[in-house]
């Protein structure tokens, strides 16, 4: 059937993804990921015909909770001000960073340094 | 007097009374920590001079206060995907080995503001994937009732730390059953409240819209007093939601067994197909005798289309985490696998972190959701979906028109070998398959552990069995009621401790 | 090829037309950035305007800035493009060291509003064009290249952006930098963004293609990038244009890919090395609930818009009957145009006498503009830096009633601006009211006439040009103050009497 267009054309995915297999792995991958697919497949039989159709009454709050969205809900949103989180220390993520530079002897602040970035 | 075989109310009946001090139940629980860990490794790390230093706290405000809240001087472990700040957060993946939090998640804030001990931070399968706990980067947590088994997962280590009593209580997250599964294989109390009722800020996320904290507990009303602990609308997490605070544990002390009269308890057909263990199956029908005999009507639901829910969960959730890890880039934070710096491009950088960073399980689910949302197949995967969560909301809104609660297996078996199912990922993903459409549908529900079967490798050993219990949205107090009269009922903790 | 061919190459480049869309990016102007509350802010230490959430860290979470909503509803209003009451956040993925989360929260499917247009005038040409969409998004960090490294400063990571994306209707470079000017100018005038190209607040890629004239099909079309002021955005366009039909007529094709625009050099070329096919596996921001506006929201953003330049231009045109290079320096800065308006205002209450509005208009094009720029390190214009508008406008009624010239008139205003004193006050403290008496006048005439006899006698034989020698001598007795109407009318009397 239409199984094959469906295998995982894994080096493109590896790249989207940023990761490197070799090529045992991948293959392994390869074959797993096409066998889990094939179970995923059974989506397609799902009738979604009757959720396309009511998809506005069928949003989120209103179907789980019974609450329909509340138009006024950007007063939930955040106020434009300045906050600092009283838990968070620039410190200990300068610290961590597997590569750091400060900006000055005396400064808390400066840069994460990455190889570069060819334009 | 064994201080590390208590329930939180129980230690806060002493507490209160000034029988003993948070310092003499935290030594209990760091004591047996240090003679049962090593053989069940519940935890990754543990921080005993905190420890003494938060109950010392503790013991200062309980001695100046008579009113003070559950969770002061309890000793609680966190599952290690909660950001403290100060403290190694690992998520039990090596692409955070050396990560400390600049920050306090939102729970951990709650739970400082109550006082509470942290004894450490528990083991779990590596960004919270997997169902075994065998997926961590750095150890394998065992089954207290069997050590050659798995403790569920992905918060096997925080039910396997409430199992064998090395806290009172824990801390965890569920995905698509990462409490419920590991409660019910470890014989305790798991509750996954509805989506948006605890703050996920500072919480490792794995797949954002079906991520929920909960609490793995002794017992019912336990989990009631963690859950009040961490409810509420966060204005760091624009998820949650403005509901009133429940008084939990006062309602369930006042849940009563007449109450179950005339209480319609739904029985789902495809919650018994084949699968189940034919055992777990007879313990779960003397619950709905049970119940029936307390005056409840037993009604048979069909949720049809949570057939589908196991291959929508694995959509949904990988295309979510494909995205949510992609910061794990050994820029800011965790490990840069870079032996000769100079010499690297960017593009190395960025695979030899992830490469070297991240285990199997994690690359597999990153490469699936990452397929699942490219050009040419979000349609027919993502899109598709998403549309098929809304049917199996809908098939849950509509029984909840006729019953009041539904009730089920958490797992099709009991805890399975360690090795069991690790070469097959696919036969692990159906372990959640009673699990993982509360999550599509934001439910609340509950794991309560009603009985155990006979272990078939251990003579004269057995293994516990959980009870799912899932109620509408936002109702946990139905929850909890429900699952405290049937936990009078069967007296699962008078009748069943782990053997190591 | 075919009998055309001759005719083809005689008048190649006549038979093609230029297609060109815009995409431009406005940073907005809240207080805090878009999705955490860090403030909004340029040119400080790097990374110290950071939290966890625009540091992308693990567990963080973004929340909606709804003043970057309300900027861009305003926005969207002021261009007259559709809003869109329900609309949602998306992920684009790909990885970049400037954007920490591996991903940038903007909208896709529904953005917040969407089919628009914008009416321009170039050469007195007016068009509309028509604009796509217009949405939300979070603008990425920086980077600074160093060496063999890249240096990340995540400042500006997270501040609000809106981009505006028109349809490709534009068909000259000079279309495109009224687009962008007439757009630039309505965000300015609404305080929704500083407008600025250098520092990067206001950026524009052009997407260019050509096609021979008459043609449906569109031609393949090169992104430009990088284009920091209108100049460059008008170079830059014609060279592509140019570069596009010598490679067709030569016999080439046109790649659709990203050009950098080389302003040394002026050239647009290839981005190499970046064509990895882009996936941006968009989906919805599970983070985030959808964006819901209501009714009484939009008409309160739309009734917080002022007057936009193209109407006042009409405006002044029609009510002033200013020619419309007035208008155009008078609404090329909103301050300036609510401060000619003001001005206008104060005219019309004031008892001491009617100005003509052209002459206000003069007033403020010629010698207000002028002078604010003659001063040194004046800072940009402001209200603040403006005198005040009664003051300015006594100013105007000085000269006009002649109780100073307008030579005075220019050297009080300076004086005005440097001191912020009132114009009355500098006149009597400086000694500057003009000579207009006329027996004061006619004894200086007579003394200058007595010392340059022979002038004199050349002047009534005929040497009209010597009117004028006589004009400056006055006016250099009087130092300036000599009111040169009367100056005038004296003089002419007194020639035509000695004629006579
Ligand atoms: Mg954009
Ligand atoms: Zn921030």
């Amino acid at each position: 059937m239409d199984k094959m267009e469906n295998i995982i054309d894994i080096n493109h995915v590896m790249k989207l993804a940023k990761l490197d297999l070799n090529k045992d792995d991948s293959e392994h991958f390869s074959k797993e990921l096409n066998k889990i697919l094939e179970y995923i497949n059974m989506l397609k039989e799902a009738d979604v015909s009757q959720i396309n159709s009511v998809l506005d009454e069928l949003d989120y709050d209103n179907l789980v909770s019974g609450i329909t969205l509340k138009t006024d809900f950007y007063k939930d949103c955040r106020l434009d001000e300045c906050a600092s989180d009283d838990s968070f220390s620039f410190n200990i993520v300068k610290n961590d960073a597997p590569n750091f530079e400060t900006s000055g002897e005396t400064s808390e602040y400066g840069f994460f340094v990455v190889p570069q970035v060819i334009e | 007097m064994d201080l590390s075989n208590l329930t939180i109310h129980q230690i806060n009946d002493l507490l209160k009374c000034r029988e003993v001090k948070s310092v003499d139940i935290t030594d209990s629980y760091i004591k047996r920590i240090k003679e049962i860990d090593p053989i069940i490794s519940a935890y990754l790390y543990n921080d005993f001079e905190e420890a003494l230093s938060n109950a010392e706290d503790a013991d200062k405000i309980i001695q100046k206060n008579s009113d003070f809240p559950y969770l002061t001087g309890v000793p609680l472990s966190i599952k290690d995907i909660f950001l403290i700040k100060g403290k190694r957060t690992t998520c039990a993946s090596k692409i955070l080995d050396n990560f400390i939090s600049p920050y306090d998640a939102t729970v951990i804030k709650r739970l400082k503001k109550n006082n509470y001990v942290f004894i450490g931070k528990t083991n779990m399968d590596e960004f919270a994937m997997g169902s075994s706990t065998e997926n961590s980067a750095y150890k394998i947590t065992k089954n207290p009732y069997d050590l050659n088994r798995v403790p569920g997962g992905s918060s096997g280590g925080s039910a396997a730390s409430v199992s064998a009593d090395l806290c009172a209580g824990s801390f965890g997250t569920d995905t698509g059953g990462s409490i419920r599964q590991p409660a019910s294989l470890c014989g305790v109390v798991g509750l996954k409240p509805t989506y948006g009722l605890i703050s996920r800020y500072g919480i490792i996320a794995f797949s954002s819209s079906l991520d929920q904290a909960g609490v793995i507990a002794n017992d019912v009303l336990d989990a009631a007093i963690m859950l009040k602990a961490a409810v509420g609308f966060d204005e760091k997490d624009q998820t949650t939601r403005k509901l009133e605070i429940k008084n939990y544990p006062e309602i369930v002390k006042k849940a009563d067994k007449l109450t179950m009269k005339g209480l319609k308890v739904g029985i789902p057909v495809e919650f018994f197909s084949e699968g189940l263990d034919p055992k777990i199956y007879l313990k779960i029908m003397e619950i709905k005798d049970l119940l029936k005999g307390l005056g409840a009507s037993i009604v048979d639901i069909s949720l049809p289309d949570t057939k589908y829910s196991v291959a929508a969960y694995y959509v949904i959730a990988t295309s979510e985490a494909s995205s949510n890890l992609e910061r794990y880039d050994g820029i800011r934070f965790g490990s840069r696998f870079n032996e000769d710096k100079n010499l690297q491009s960017l593009d190395e950088l960025y695979k030899k972190s992830r490469e070297l960073g991240f285990g199997k399980e994690v690359k597999r689910r990153i490469i699936l959701g990452t397929f699942a949302l490219s050009a040419g197949y979000y349609d027919a995967y993502y899109k598709k979906a998403s549309l098929v969560r809304k049917l199996i909301i809908k098939n849950y809104k509509d029984s909840f028109n006729n019953v009041d609660i539904i009730l089920g297996p958490t797992s099709p078996t009991p805890a399975f070998l360690i090795g069991e199912k690790m070469s097959d990922p696919l036969s692990m993903y159906l372990s959640d398959i009673y699990t993982i459409s509360i999550n599509l549908a934001y439910l609340p529900a509950l794991s309560l552990p009603i009985g155990a079967v006979e272990n078939p490798t251990k003579k004269g050993g057995v293994l516990p069995v959980g009870l799912q219990l899932i109620s509408p949205w936002a109702t946990e107090e139905r929850l909890l009621s429900v699952a405290k009269v049937i936990e009078d009922e069967v007296k699962f903790r008078e009748k069943y401790t782990p053997v190591m | 090829m075919n009998n055309n061919n001759y005719n083809e190459l005689h008048d190649a480049s006549h038979s093609f037309e230029a297609v060109i869309g815009l995409e431009v990016h406005s940073q907005l102007l809240t207080k805090t950035k878009m999705f955490c509350s860090c403030q909004n802010i340029f040119g400080k230490e790097p990374n110290s305007m950071v939290c966890p959430v625009c540091l992308g860290l693990p567990g963080a979470l973004p929340v909606i800035n709804f003043e970057g909503v309300r900027l861009a509803v305003k926005a969207a209003l002021a261009l007259n493009i559709n809003i869109n009451k329900k609309s949602l956040f998306a992920r684009k993925n790909y990885f970049y060291p400037d954007l920490p989360k591996g991903y940038q929260i903007s909208q896709y499917l529904d953005p917040v509003s969407s089919n628009g247009y914008l009416n321009i005038e170039t050469d007195g040409v007016e068009k509309r064009i028509r604009i796509n969409r217009l949405h939300i998004e979070e603008d990425a960090g920086k980077l600074i290249h160093i060496g063999s490294e890249s240096y990340v400063d995540l400042n500006r990571a997270g501040t609000p952006l809106v981009e505006i994306v028109s349809e490709p209707d534009m068909s000259s470079a000079k279309e495109a930098v009224s687009y962008l000017k007439e757009l630039r100018d309505i965000l300015v005038y609404q305080g929704i963004s500083d407008g600025n190209m250098e520092e990067g607040s206001f950026r524009c890629d052009a997407n260019v293609s050509v096609r021979r004239k008459g043609d449906e099909k569109l031609g393949t079309r090169a992104e430009i990038k990088n284009v920091n002021s209108f100049k460059f955005v008008e170079k830059a366009i014609d060279y592509e244009i140019g570069r596009q039909i010598d490679l067709i007529l030569s016999g080439g094709n046109i790649i659709q890919e990203t050009r950098l625009y080389d302003s040394k050099e002026n050239v647009t070329r290839s981005m190499r090395g970046k064509e990895e096919a882009h996936d941006y596996r968009y989906f919805e921001e599970p983070d985030l609930p959808p964006l819901i506006l209501d009714e009484e929201f939009i008409e309160k953003v739309k009734n917080s818009i002022s007057e936009l330049p193209q109407s006042k231009r009409k405006r002044y045109a029609d009510e002033y009957a200013l020619t419309s290079y007035d208008c155009e320096v008078l609404t090329q800065d909103k301050n300036i145009a609510y401060y000619f308006e003001d001005l206008i205002k104060v005219n019309a209450v004031n008892n001491k006498g009617k100005v003509e509005i052209k002459k206000i208009a003069n007033w403020v094009i010629n010698d207000l503009l002028f002078a604010l720029k003659g001063i040194e390190n004046q800072p940009a214009l402001k209200k603040g830096n403006m005198p005040e508008q009664e003051d300015f406008f006594n100013l105007i009624l000085e000269v006009e009633t002649g109780n100073i010239n307008k030579n005075t008139g220019k050297i009080v205003l300076t004086e005005m601006l440097l001191t912020g004193k009132k114009p009355a006050d500098i006149i009597k403290e400086k000694n500057l009211a003009q000579v207009s008496d006329e027996k004061g006048l006619e004894g200086i005439i007579k003394q200058i006439f007595d010392e340059n006899s022979k002038e004199l006698t050349d002047l009534i034989s005929g040497k009209d040009k010597l009117f004028g020698f006589f004009v400056g001598e006055v006016m250099k007795k009087t130092k300036g103050k000599a009111n040169p109407k009367k100056v005038n009318e004296i003089l002419k009397n007194f020639i035509e009497e000695k004629k006579n």
